[in-house]
């Protein structure tokens, strides 16, 4: 009876264990060298950065940094009277080429132009701005506690009611230097959690238009900044400052590389699953401008449209090479390990090779764009090797598992 | 009621439960050659009379003899252990439902449904490689399972031509699906190819019995021929991880040729002897397609001794109230590794229990069997219990008015 019973319900399902290495998923590795480069530039788009500048260095002109006040209309109270206001803004010593006791540094004031904007101003779009604006002249302190150096423009009471004004667009302020000068220097911007730039106010109630003749306390009002931005014009992509036989991606610099992979070469199966896929790409550390080797991040997405040439060197008023940025099109973040950016591409040459729909559309193989998106100074380039015969030369390195 | 439920429980989930063996993993499978408790003790794949002296349920020609229209119904059940006890794999499955009618002795009728075969299996890599990738180390594993089988839809009938000849028709409609996975873990990533096969296809078989030899040697001789007839194909259906499902252009479906010959001699009025040879061939030596570990399709042969007792009518002794059967038989299935072929023996024996008036039986069977594997140098050890129900009734028999 026990053995029936065993017979009926005792069943075990262990694995057999045998060779499998030749069925059906095995792995394969394959490598391209055939990949195509092309060096291209755009105005560099600079809002968003905790650093605001002003000088010259590297090839670099920051002629001036706009800063966009925030809402004064607390201070259009006609029952107020303003004591006293200054415009403050603190000197980040570490990104700053030369401390200076004695910036020479102007504020600007402007009505803000409708194109104005944090994302998108840079040197090319600013047609609506122009000199002859009324401008404040800088005093340099220091806090001796913090050992901070800030920089103030005073401001006198009446030009602070004109800027609480309701009835007009809050003003555009400009931070240039009274005369140009050979160094940088950085500002914390407003991107900051301390230390960022304030409009300070004092004031207390008008005790004579409001017929109470009771003694009150001043008061204090401190109006942050909406946005800031750094205007960069950065060295022009040729043969004089840059050399042609590297691509390149940096921020302020405005750089961005195409690379094109002759992935179809590798002949993946379509059915393929990929495990790995690595685009390698050496740095030329020579040619490069890095602050520091840690810290820079490039990241690639795949385009969104046909490129019609390879030639290096194009500048653009604006990036014309548009990419796609769905899941599945675009890498992560890459840090430079070994003087080589391995980026992973699993995820592109998975969609790639299985031929993924993006809007019922499939994503072909039309190349990536390469951009620098995390650097400890945005005055950071990565020069790349694209010369196949190097030592260390770009490929694209896959591993997949094909039915 | 509440032991009732458990009893159903208890039957569905162990009812379509099918032994795991390596060696389903290639074409079609093990062909399961025997689906009826009676044939499995007598060790024979059902040509010649097992039941009792004069009726096997897989052979249409011997149903002229019942008296009866007769509802048969059989469980099969066991497990495949193999590299001395690691492995165990356990299997219960309704191996056998036929409903057989005889009109006037002289002819009969018959429809039913059985298993041919069963593709389960289930591998695990012999080694978890090391893949190294551009400076990247991983441990890759891999699996593979499948998951199916072929059945029949059969219908036939016989008719006895007169004392001394009898010749009998089955068509067998094949039908069934397969499944196989393949599964790889490689860097944190699984990846899955599924395959899905559906077959389907036709297999005519006549019979052919003979009793010329019946009074003069004491034997009766049988004979079977089978093939496929019709078209037969197996339509596959690929399924990708990252890309839209595939369902390839059907193709043939490769069905073999099997001829059976038996012969029965009588020692006694009660006790027989039965041999049976199967011989099977492909008519395209070449892989079905199924396989999922390399393979090859050849032919296939079975040859199978048994001696049966049956019940000693009238008889009040207990032990004349049992048919006893046992049997030896040698197997040598169609599949083939390059290296090896697949040789499988086995002892079996069985009882069965004639009761009522109307040819009842309960028939138990087990069967003990060594099969040398394909895929190491150890055996794999097979035992098979299966237990059937015979009913005999007057179905569609047209009742006499009293």
């Amino acid at each position: 009876m026990a053995t029936t019973l065993f017979f009926l319900v005792g069943c075990t399902e262990d694995s057999f264990i045998t060779d499998l290495s030749e069925t059906f998923l095995s792995p394969h590795d394959t490598t391209t060298t055939q990949i195509n480069f092309k060096a291209y530039q755009i105005p560099p788009r600079l809002g968003g950065h905790k650093t605001l500048y002003v000088g010259n260095g590297n090839g670099y002109e920051m002629p001036f940094s706009f800063l966009k006040l925030g809402n004064l209309s607390l201070l259009s109270d006609t029952l107020l009277a303003i004591d006293s206001a200054y415009f403050q803004i603190t000197l980040d010593t570490t990104r700053t080429d030369t401390v200076d006791d004695n910036m020479r540094l102007t504020l600007g004031y402007l009505e803000a132009d409708s194109n104005y904007s944090e994302m998108t101003t840079n040197y090319t779009n600013i047609d609506w701005f122009s000199d002859g604006y009324p401008k404040l002249f800088s005093i340099t302190t220091e806090d001796t506690s913090s050992n901070l150096k800030h920089v103030r423009f005073y401001v006198d009471s009446s030009l602070v009611k004109t800027w609480a004004d309701t009835t007009v667009e809050t003003p555009l302020l400009v931070l240039e230097s009274q005369e140009e000068i050979p160094y940088i220097l950085a500002f914390q911007s407003s991107e900051n959690s301390t230390n960022f730039p304030v409009l300070k106010v004092f004031y207390h109630p008008d005790t004579v238009s409001s017929g109470d003749t009771t003694q009150v306390p001043s008061d204090t009002s401190v109006i942050l900044l909406e946005d800031d931005v750094t205007i960069v014009i950065p060295p022009n992509l040729d043969g004089n400052n840059f050399d042609s036989t590297k691509t390149y991606a940096g921020a302020a610099a405005g750089l961005r590389s195409l690379i094109h992979a002759d992935i179809e070469s590798l002949e993946i199966p379509s059915t393929s699953v990929i495990a790995k896929a690595y685009l390698i790409l050496p740095i030329d550390t020579t040619t490069s401008n890095l602050s520091s080797i840690t810290g820079v991040e490039v990241q690639v997405f795949s385009l969104a449209d046909t490129v019609d040439n390879w030639l290096w060197g194009e500048v653009h008023q604006e990036d014309i090479y548009s990419h796609l940025a769905f899941s599945g099109t675009f890498s992560p973040k890459t840090v430079i390990s070994d003087s080589v950016f391995k980026i992973d591409l699993k995820g592109i040459v998975q969609s790639l090779v299985s031929g993924r729909l993006v809007n019922n559309v499939p994503i072909n193989n039309l190349g990536f764009k390469l951009m620098m998106v995390g650097s400890l100074s945005i005055f950071d380039y990565v020069a790349i090797v694209t010369d196949s015969t190097n030592d260390l030369f770009p490929r694209l390195e896959v591993l997949y598992e094909a039915p | 009621m509440k032991h009732h439920r458990i009893l159903v429980f208890l039957i569905l989930t162990v009812a379509f439960t099918f032994a795991q063996s390596p060696h389903n993993s290639m074409s079609y499978g093990i062909l399961l050659d025997q689906v009826d408790a009676s044939s499995l003790g007598y060790g024979t794949a059902g040509l010649i009379p097992s039941s009792n002296s004069s009726f096997s349920t897989r052979n249409p020609i011997t149903w002229t003899d019942l008296k009866f229209a007769t509802l048969t119904v059989h469980y099969n059940s066991g497990e495949v252990e193999y590299l001395k006890e690691k492995f165990r794999s356990g299997f219960g499955h309704l191996s056998n439902v036929a409903f057989i009618v005889p009109i006037k002795n002289k002819f009969s009728w018959g429809m039913g449904v059985f298993p041919l075969s069963r593709k389960e299996f289930s591998f695990l890599d012999d080694s978890v490689k090391t893949v190294v990738f551009s400076g990247d180390t991983s441990l890759m594993s891999k699996q593979l399972e499948g998951s199916g089988g072929m059945s029949s839809f059969f219908t036939g009938g016989s008719w006895r031509i007169d004392e001394k000849n009898s010749l009998g028709v089955q068509l067998d409609f094949l039908f069934g699906v397969f499944n196989e996975w393949t599964t790889t873990f490689l860097f944190n990533q699984g990846a899955t190819y599924r395959r899905h096969f559906q077959y389907k296809g036709t297999l005519l078989s006549l019979f052919y019995r003979s009793s010329h030899f019946n009074s003069q040697f004491k034997s009766t001789l049988y004979f079977k021929v089978q093939g496929p007839v019709g078209q037969s194909k197996t339509v596959q259906t690929d399924y990708f991880t990252y890309v839209d499902t595939e369902v390839r252009p059907s193709r043939d479906l490769p069905l073999p040729v099997t001829l059976m010959a038996g012969a029965v001699y009588r020692f006694s009025r009660y006790t027989h002897l039965g041999v049976e040879m199967l011989k099977r061939q492909f008519n395209k030596n070449e892989s079905t397609g199924f396989n999922s570990l390399p393979g090859l399709v050849g032919n296939a042969s079975r040859v199978s001794v048994g001696l049966l007792r049956e019940r000693v009518f009238g008889s009040r002794n207990f032990v004349n109230l049992f048919h006893y059967r046992i049997g030896i038989f040698q197997r040598q299935h169609y599949i083939f590794s390059p290296e090896k072929k697949l040789m499988e023996r086995g002892f079996a024996f069985g009882l069965g229990f004639p009761f009522g008036l109307t040819q009842n039986q309960i028939d138990i069977g087990i069967r003990l069997s060594k099969r040398k594997s394909l895929f190491s140098d150890e055996s794999e050890l097979i035992r098979q219990f299966t237990v059937g129900l015979t009913i005999g009734d007057i179905w569609l028999v047209k009742r006499r008015r009293r």
